[in-house]
Order: structure tokens, then sequence, then C-alpha cells
């Protein structure tokens, strides 16, 4: 029987790429492939190569600009929002020994709840003739746009806020449950006050859970889109105009090489994100 | 590794499994590839159930093509049971840098945005480098309507017949609202008010333009004279949008008013449906039809923003995609729908198409329409009030639009659709409605 010459580590490693092939593939095809087809369209405007000329018309371009701010601001406004927010929440659920499963699966509702029946209630509530103006009709004020004034931005990172809370309070309920008892025994026994045990413990020691949530909720932020565009429809009002309805918009316009290019944009804004937060994340996490 | 697998199939299967897998990833994108690959020979059109005019047009190349031996010029005509459909289909194929050579105006597609992003096909690029014997020359047709897909000095549409904005009535109904103007009045959005004062203290009944839905002419007219009030607004070209201005506002409350008396159930109408029987002959056939029942009919110059503007639409028009290959064949079809054949056929058809933008032909027109007889056999004839005033009309258009079919176009429908209706239905305050028209329309421009 002839023998092999191959050995059994680069046996395992030609079965470990084999069994990889098959995803790699896929993520070849339907991620890598088209974003430098994409990256590629970006660079002409029908056959004729143009360089960077989409890109720099894309920065010269108000929309785009006018998506950009707006995303910028729903980025930086609503992530930070929504983890103080469920980080205190969470620790104020941590106080109690036990939080019972309704109680848990009552978190989870608003991220499981259909956007279309979401939205419903949110227009019932907000909307020019709903509840909110309604109310304050009663004590004699105005009636507030809510969905069609600088109020749409608000409404947004409320909305965004509400689905989400749920998710993260959870999470960050399981990251606290995970510190040792016996640092914050030893710290106590050190003097250490209450907000001391928070931030030289409980945020130091979540620094892991802090950063996947924070990876979720910027993944969960730009899937916001969804309830905008159930709200506004293509072309909301310009205080709700981020970057996806460009670029969604411009599909429809069959612009393709502006399209290409705010993708990659887009692409390249997500990327430094989470570079910065892997950075610091690196440095700051005490795992 | 053969032996040990017959003999411990077990220890194998894994790689075996992973082997399998792969290849048949590979063969599945590879068959999407050859599919993509292959050669397309001929011109393709797609059209929603055949409806649109362009469709017989194409037929007809197609039976040309077949009589003078060149078959492989024939246009493929792919026929979709859904406009949707369509649609999607068209602009996934387009971004995949194919999809049909042909496209018709008809089709809901936003075509100032394709005309900026060079999707469409340069037509002066085409015709510039034909030198034979019948190559077109520009000249011989209506420029103000060729002007109508000219941007940035490219030609991206091919107009074929166009209609004339106009407002026919008769003197008869015209007196109810107690209104003396004559043929040729231009009517604008400003002396709209003062014009139909009467008519819009007391509608008795009477709805501006027929607001009947038939099974063959579905325009709801009164909503295509208040799209066209708003787009009179917007200037698509410069990106400019004037809905903020006095004259708008105040005009908005007029065209609201007359589509809001227009949409009761009235069944009456002060002017006749839109862009029915406007060709010179068969309108030469109004003439006498309403002599027969004892009216004076009378035209006026359509809804404009300003006096001097004599506006056309496109009724049937089309663009050639930039990504086809098959540049010689889109030159034959081009050639073939501005042919003197094709621009006659339509211009005398007893359809509802109107105006050739082939000049030589729309002359022509003038003079069938005036050998025109009643069904006595009696020449109408064009020597009277009302036809010369609708001949001067035509002759002197100076301003044309893409759309006929304006409430169903890309901006108004997909847009400013949305705004509108909850304006016109929800009765939401005209500030707000100007906001969100500004605002949609301002990001749709420039995005």
């Amino acid at each position: 029987m002839r023998k092999s010459k191959l050995t059994r580590k680069q046996k395992e490693h030609i079965a470990a790429y084999l069994f990889i092939l098959p995803s790699f593939l896929g993520i070849a095809v339907f991620y890598i492939v088209p974003y430098i087809i994409c990256f590629t369209k970006s660079l002409y405007v029908g056959d004729t190569f143009v360089g960077i000329e989409n890109y720099i018309q894309l920065f010269q371009n108000n929309t785009f600009l006018l998506a950009l701010k707006n995303t910028g601001i729903f980025t930086v406004t609503a992530i930070p929002l929504l983890m103080v927010i469920s980080f205190l929440i969470a620790l104020f659920l941590n106080s109690f020994n036990k939080i019972s499963s309704f109680f848990r699966s009552a978190l989870l509702i608003p991220v499981v709840v259909p956007i279309a029946s979401l939205i419903c209630v949110w227009q019932l509530v907000f909307d020019d003739y709903g509840a909110i103006n309604g109310l304050l009709n009663s004590l004699g004020f105005n009636t507030v746009e809510f969905f069609n004034s600088e109020w749409s931005m608000v409404m947004i990172v409320f909305i965004y806020v509400w689905k989400y809370c749920g998710f993260c309070v959870i999470l960050f309920t399981a990251g606290i449950a995970n510190v040792s008892q016996s640092l914050y025994e030893s710290a106590r026994l050190d003097g250490a006050k209450a907000h001391q045990l928070v931030t030289k413990i409980t945020i130091p020691m979540i620094a892991p859970t802090t950063f996947f949530v924070f990876l979720m909720e910027l993944i969960y932020s730009f899937k916001i889109f969804r309830e905008v565009f159930a709200l506004f429809g293509d072309y909301p009002n310009t205080n709700v105009y981020f970057l996806q309805n460009f670029i969604n918009n411009n599909y429809y316009n069959l612009n393709y090489p502006r399209l290409s290019a705010a993708s990659i944009v887009l692409s390249l804004f997500i990327i430094i994100v989470l570079f910065i937060f892997f950075c610091f994340e690196r440095k700051h996490s005490y795992s | 590794m053969f032996t040990r697998f017959l003999f411990k199939p077990h220890e194998s299967i894994k790689v075996i499994l992973a082997i399998l897998l792969s290849v048949i990833i590979i063969t599945s994108f590879s068959s999407c590839a050859i599919k993509n690959n292959s050669e397309q020979n001929h011109l393709v059109y797609y059209t929603l159930n055949d409806e649109d005019a362009l469709s017989w047009i194409t037929e007809k190349y197609n039976k040309y093509c077949i009589n003078s031996n060149n078959p492989s010029f024939q246009v493929e005509i792919v026929k979709f049971d859904s406009e949707q459909e369509m649609s999607t289909q068209i602009s996934t194929e387009i971004m995949a840098g194919s999809g049909p050579d042909i496209i018709s105006l008809s089709q809901k597609l936003p075509f100032e945005k394709l005309i900026e992003s060079r999707s469409l096909m340069n037509i002066y690029d085409l015709l510039k480098d034909d030198n034979s014997s019948n190559a077109i020359n520009l000249d011989d047709y209506n420029v103000n309507i060729l002007n109508a897909g000219v941007y940035d000095n490219g030609l991206y549409i091919v107009p074929l017949f166009y209609g004339v904005d106009v407002l026919v009535s008769t003197e008869e109904r015209l007196k109810n609202f107690n209104i003396k103007e004559n043929n040729g009045f231009s009517l604008t959005y400003s002396n709209f008010s003062d014009v139909f004062e009467n008519y819009f203290l007391n509608d008795e009944g009477y709805s501006f333009v027929s607001n009947e839905l038939s099974d063959f002419l579905w325009f709801d007219y009164p909503m295509q004279l208040f799209c066209r009030f708003l787009n009179s607004y917007v200037d698509f070209e410069n990106k400019a949008v004037y809905f903020d201005t006095d004259e708008f506002k105040d005009n908005l409350d007029v065209m609201m008013q007359m589509l809001t008396i227009s949409q009761k159930n009235n069944t009456n109408e002060l002017f006749d449906g839109l862009y029915i029987n406007r060709s010179f002959p068969l309108m030469a056939g109004s003439y006498s039809y309403y002599q027969s029942i004892n009216e004076t009919p009378v035209v006026f110059r359509g809804l404009t923003k300003n006096k001097d503007v004599n506006s056309a639409h496109i009724q049937v028009g089309y663009a050639i995609n930039n990504n086809t290959q098959l540049k010689e064949q889109a030159l034959a079809f081009i050639k073939y729908t501005l042919s003197d054949e094709i621009q006659e056929i339509g211009a005398t058809a007893s359809g509802s198409l109107s105006f050739p933008v082939n000049m030589s032909v729309y002359d022509n027109a003038k003079l069938v329409a005036g050998s025109r007889t009643d069904d006595n056999n009696k020449i109408i004839g064009i020597d009277n009030d009302f036809m010369k005033a609708y001949i001067d009309i035509a002759d002197n258009v100076n301003a044309c639009t893409l759309y006929r079919d304006v409430s169903h176009s890309y901006y108004n429908d997909n847009v400013i659709g949305d705004i509108v209706d909850d304006y016109i239905n929800k009765g939401i305050a005209k500030d707000k409605f100007i906001r969100q028209l500004s605002a949609a329309t301002k990001i749709y421009l420039t995005e």
C-alpha cells in the first residue's frame, strides 16, 4: 500500500481549508467580489474611467452631506444614549436577586414586534392628531409636528432606544452577573463607595460585553432605516434623511456610480468607527 | 486515500462532503456566469401587456425587417403582466450592465435621472457616424419637441409623437358661467381664478374637466392638471424648486379648488377630457360634431405658468440603453421610427396620437385635415376660428415636457405621490404640504 507523503498536520490543514472553502466561496462571491465590483463602478461613469471624480462630486453634493450629517448625528447620539440607559437599567435590575422570566421576555418584546405594527402605534401616539398632541392641545399648547420638524430626529432616536433598550439590558445584565462578587467585597472592605464600585469595577470588568453591545447597536443603528422608511417613505424630511435613504434612492434612480461611491464611503465610515472602538477596547479591557 | 475511503469510509466522509459542497457552489456560480455572458444578437424591448403605442410600431418594424430580408434586426418584445415587475427587472438589469435596449417613455422610470447618470445613450453620437443615404437630418424635426430630450448638449430621448396642451369646450357651456374668452385664449395659473370666478363661486354640477375613468383612458384628468401645475414650479434641469413663492401659494388654492370640484360626482364637465382627439383631422371631426349638435367649440391654450408658453407633451417616445452593444440595430430602429412612413401612419391614425415630430409630415397633416369630410361627405374645412386657433397653438409650441401621463411619472408618483395624496385627501395644512413638497423635491433633484 502506497503511503501518503503528507504529514498529519498538513492533512489536517488541507481538511480545514476544504471545510472553510464553501463558506469562503460564499463570502467571496456575495461580499468580497461585489465590494470590489462596487469600488470599480465608483471609479467609472458609464464606460468612462473618471478616477475619484465620483467621490469628489459626492462630497460636493449637498444631499449627500446632509445624509452624512444626519447619520453621524444619529450614530453619535443614539448609540451612547442607548448604552447609558440600558446600562443603568441593568445595574438597577442587578440589585434584585432574581429577575422573573416574564420581565426578561417583556424586555425583548420591542425587538420582535413587526415594524409595521410598531409604526402604527407610534403614529397613533405622535401624529399631528395623535394622543400626545391631543394632550398638548387640551393643555393649551400648539400642535407639535413630531414627524415633520426638528423633532423627527428625536423621534427616531426615541424609537431606536425604546426598541433596542431591552435587548441591551439583557446583555448588560448577563455581563454584570459574571463579575466576581469577591471584587466588590474587597473594594467595599477598602472603603469604596457605590459609584466607585461601578466606575472602577463594573465598567472595566464588563468591557467585552460593552464592546459587543456597541457592535450590535452599531449594526442595529443602520437597520433603523426600516423604521424611517416605514414612517416617512423614500423621501423623508431633511432632518431624518440618512445615508441609507441616499443609497436606496440612488438605486431606484439608477445612478450606480454615485450609489457605489456612497456605499464605499458608508462602509469606510463603519470600518473607521469599528477600528477606533477596537483600539479603545484593547487598551482598556481588563480581560 | 481512495483505498482508505473504500475500507473506512467514515474517516473520509467529512473531506468528501467538503469537496462535494465546493464543487456544487463553483458549478452553480460558473453556470450563472455562462448564462450572463451569452451573446444577445437582437434588440430587446420590454412592454406592459403590449399596451403602449411603441409596441405596434415595434411589431410593424419587425415585419419590415422580415420583408427586407434583415431578420436579425428585429426587436424582441418581452411582455410583462405587472408594471412593478417590469420596472424592477429593468432597474436590476441596467445595474448589472445589461437591460432592454429600447426603453419607452411610458415606463415608470426617472428619466431625468437616467439622463444625468448617462444610463441612456446620446442619440447625437449614434447619428453623427451615419453617412448612409437615408441618414437622419434632425433639422427636419421639430426642435422644440426634440429639446425635451436634450440634456447637456446631448439628445437622450427620441420623441415620435406629441400632443399640445389645450382645453376644449363650447361657447354654450362657457356661457353658463359668463366666460366670454375666445379661441386661442392663454389660460395661466395666475389668470385662472379671475376668468373662472363665476365657476368657482357656483360650479352647478360641472367638473372643470372630465373626471370619468373609462376602460381605455384611465387618466384622472383633473389630477393630471394638478400634477402639471406642481411640476411647472420645478426646474428639473437646473435643480431648482419654486414652491415657496407667493405665486405658487396663491395658485395652489385655485388649483386645489378646481380639483375638489372636479372630483365630485358631477355629470357635466366644462372642458372635454384631455388628450382626446387632438390630431388635426380628428379635431376637424370634433368641430363638425359640435356643429351638428348646434354648439360652437372653443379651444384655449392649456393651463400654463406663463402666458407666453405654448406647452406640449411627448405622447410616444423612447430612449436607447447606454449598455446596448447593438448600435447598428439601434440606429436602424431609430431611422425607421422617425421615417415618413411611421410618422404619417401615426399622424393620420384614428387613435389618440396627435402630432408627428417630423415637420413635413406635420404640415401634411394640415392638408389631410383640410380635406376631412363629415358624415354627409361634405368637406368640413379648417377655415374656421376654432381650427385656425388650434393650428396656431400647435404651430407655436415652444415648450415640451417628457410625460403624457404626469400623475404616474416617477417624480409625481414615487417622490411626491404620498405627500400630494395627504394634502388632497387628509387635508394636511398648506404650509406643511409646501414644506414637505419642497424638501422631497430638493432631495430628489440633488441626490
